[in-house]
């Protein structure tokens, strides 16, 4: 006896929520009842790819795709979700004014969530992001990725962003590098930002299609700013007092960067990549964060080959690929687990420990004697001894040792009698 | 806010067929459905609130699912592998008959968590089967013509590749 087919839409349709697309579509199949539940769904995401092996399949994909789209429009039911991906094997400039159409439908049928994924080779022509979407107030989240530009047109129209809390950008071209900052202002809700690798037109006037990476961004009294995650902007003003989670990202160390936290003093999660960090900027941003609980420094390097770590709350602290790095204090009385990953032999102090700390090292470039000895001068040197918990060696070569410092291994070890250790061969 | 009283107060859930159920106030919450019945009520609610759409065999298991819930979620930090492996364990334990009726159940009730859940249990059976076995899975009947459903199936041809067939 089939009960399931009379469950209510909203469950039927939240079950096909949580199937791939065409799985969702494939129920459309089973009986004319599921082929009315499926026509009212109100969520699409449109790959390119599930159409790879037929013939014909751009025209295919956007017959189905508009089929869809315009059944759901033309009955006044609702598009809550929209989600598109097309590749660079597929020609999609002839589905430029199509994409068009199905964003101007989506927008006026209520979209939540879109998503915009025109990915591959697109130095040349990329999909302009059409107007009508700045008339989509139900909009809570926006998804771009590759492929797309924003004109300057939308710096002349108001922006009808009531409801987006979520906006993420990568490698999107902007005509105009005050853009992001006008699109920011008009999403008054904002609580996640994602914005990555965004790339402006040299020349404005653009009688050259020459792009540089977006060089500064401002972001300013928004009260739920609560997520932000950029890489490749150069200078970075942030005034959110209620950001908890910031990751910030330079593309090449070379550049002196700017990163203005002073009024995120709510800051509990923050990673660093890439970075040249002068020591008294630094110490100045822990003065300013006394909530930090998660820090996260991946490919810096510091003035002075030194660091300081002051952090009253901070319990989790991880440093990966930090080179020239001679010496590393932590003063964190909070702290449950620390993390090295690396090559080097920084001398690991802690001044103030709790018991259940643990220092996890992960050795990276093992290729003959001489980094087994600076791993065991990095083993030795750590203060207190006892924080080691692990330690993992990947070791690129077989190479030989002598009997004599072997002995001097098994010497140290017996330090460590609770230490687990990891080697993985990779030939 | 409450004082301690409010947590400790017992709620009596009568099923379809008159069993009784003495549910502690904060598990009563995750039930909305009964929640909004007693918040509309005038006054404390003391006789059975019966469930006229509900079994006792349903109703068991979501208070099953709800007492685990709150003690893991009350408990230590490894709480969350205890959890997995409970609702593992719970979605094993049930035909599919039985996850049919608990669905009804949750959804008549208003378990927002429990319904997730199940909805997710539900979609991990239908993934990658072909048609025939969802068919044959829940019981349902097929009421195309043989020409209708070759012409859907053509129709939706790029959803039919590398499907397992029954």
């Amino acid at each position: 006896m089939d009960r399931i087919s009379g469950l209510p839409k909203g469950i039927l349709h939240d079950i096909l929520g949580r199937l791939p697309d065409k799985d969702a579509a494939r129920t459309s199949v089973l009986s004319k009842a599921w082929r009315e539940t499926w026509f009212s769904f109100p969520k699409l995401s449109c790959c390119c790819h599930n159409f790879f092996s037929l013939r014909g399949k751009l025209d295919r994909f956007i017959q189905c795709v508009s089929k869809r789209l315009t059944r759901l429009h033309d009955q006044g039911l609702a598009i809550k979700e929209f989600k598109l991906m097309l590749d660079h094997t597929l020609d999609y400039v002839p589905a430029s004014c199509h994409i068009d159409q199905w964003i101007q439908m989506a927008s006026e049928s209520g979209v939540e969530v879109l998503e915009l994924y025109l990915t591959g080779n697109f130095a040349k022509r990329h999909y302009n992001l059409p107007l009508c979407l700045t008339e989509a107030k139900s909009l809570t989240k926006l998804v771009l990725r590759e492929g797309t530009r924003l004109d300057s047109a939308l710096l002349n129209h108001s922006l009808k962003f009531f409801s987006l809390k979520t906006l993420s950008l990568r490698h999107i071209l902007l005509e105009d590098e005050r853009i992001i900052e006008h699109f920011i202002s008009h999403c008054p809700l904002i609580e996640h930002l994602t914005l990555h690798s965004c790339y402006v037109y040299n020349n404005p006037s653009r009688s050259s299609t020459m792009t540089s990476w977006l060089k500064s961004l401002s972001l300013q009294g928004l009260q739920k700013l609560k997520d932000v995650d950029i890489q490749g902007i150069q200078e970075v003003y942030i005034d959110a007092p209620n950001l908890e989670n910031l990751c910030y990202h330079a593309l090449y160390m070379v550049t002196p960067f700017k990163l203005n936290l002073d009024s995120c003093t709510n800051l509990r999660w923050l990673t660093l990549w890439n970075l040249k960090i002068p020591n008294k900027w630094f110490l100045e941003q822990f003065y300013r964060i006394p909530f930090l609980e998660s820090l996260m420094l991946h490919s810096c390097s510091f003035e002075h080959e030194r660091i300081n770590i002051p952090g009253p709350e901070l319990k989790f602290f991880s440093l990966s690929h930090c080179s020239n790095l001679k010496e590393v204090n932590i003063d964190a009385p909070n702290l449950l687990s620390c993390e090295y990953v690396g090559k080097d032999n920084p001398v690991i102090s802690f001044l103030r420990i709790s018991n259940q700390l643990e220092l996890n090292a992960h050795y990276d470039m093992i290729e003959n004697h001489h980094h087994l000895y600076s791993l065991r001068e990095f083993v030795q040197n750590i203060k207190p001894q006892k924080v080691l918990a692990s330690l993992s060696l990947f070791i690129h070569e077989p190479f030989s040792v002598s009997m004599h410092f072997l002995l001097d291994w098994f010497l140290l070890l017996a330090y460590f009698p609770n230490l687990f250790i990891i080697c993985l061969f990779v030939p | 806010m409450s004082g301690i009283s409010d947590t400790e107060r017992m709620i009596t859930l009568k099923t379809v067929e008159g069993t009784l159920f003495d549910v502690k106030s904060s598990i009563a919450k995750d039930l909305k459905t009964v929640q909004a019945f007693i918040d509309d009520s005038d006054d404390d609610v003391t006789s059975p609130i019966p469930l006229p759409n509900v079994f006792t065999r349903e109703l068991s298991r979501i208070l099953d699912y709800l007492n685990n819930h709150h003690r893991f979620r009350s408990g230590i930090e490894k709480a969350d592998e205890e959890m997995a492996r409970y609702d593992a364990e719970f979605a094993k334990s049930m035909s599919h008959e039985e996850l049919k009726a608990l669905i009804l159940a949750a959804n008549y009730l208003n378990v927002k968590d429990l319904l997730e859940f199940l909805n997710q249990t539900v979609a991990d059976v239908i993934q990658n089967k072909s048609v025939e076995f969802v068919r044959n899975f829940f019981g349902i009947e097929n009421d195309y013509t043989p020409e209708e459903e070759e012409k859907l199936r053509n129709e939706n041809e790029w959803a039919f590749n590398g499907v397992e067939q029954d």
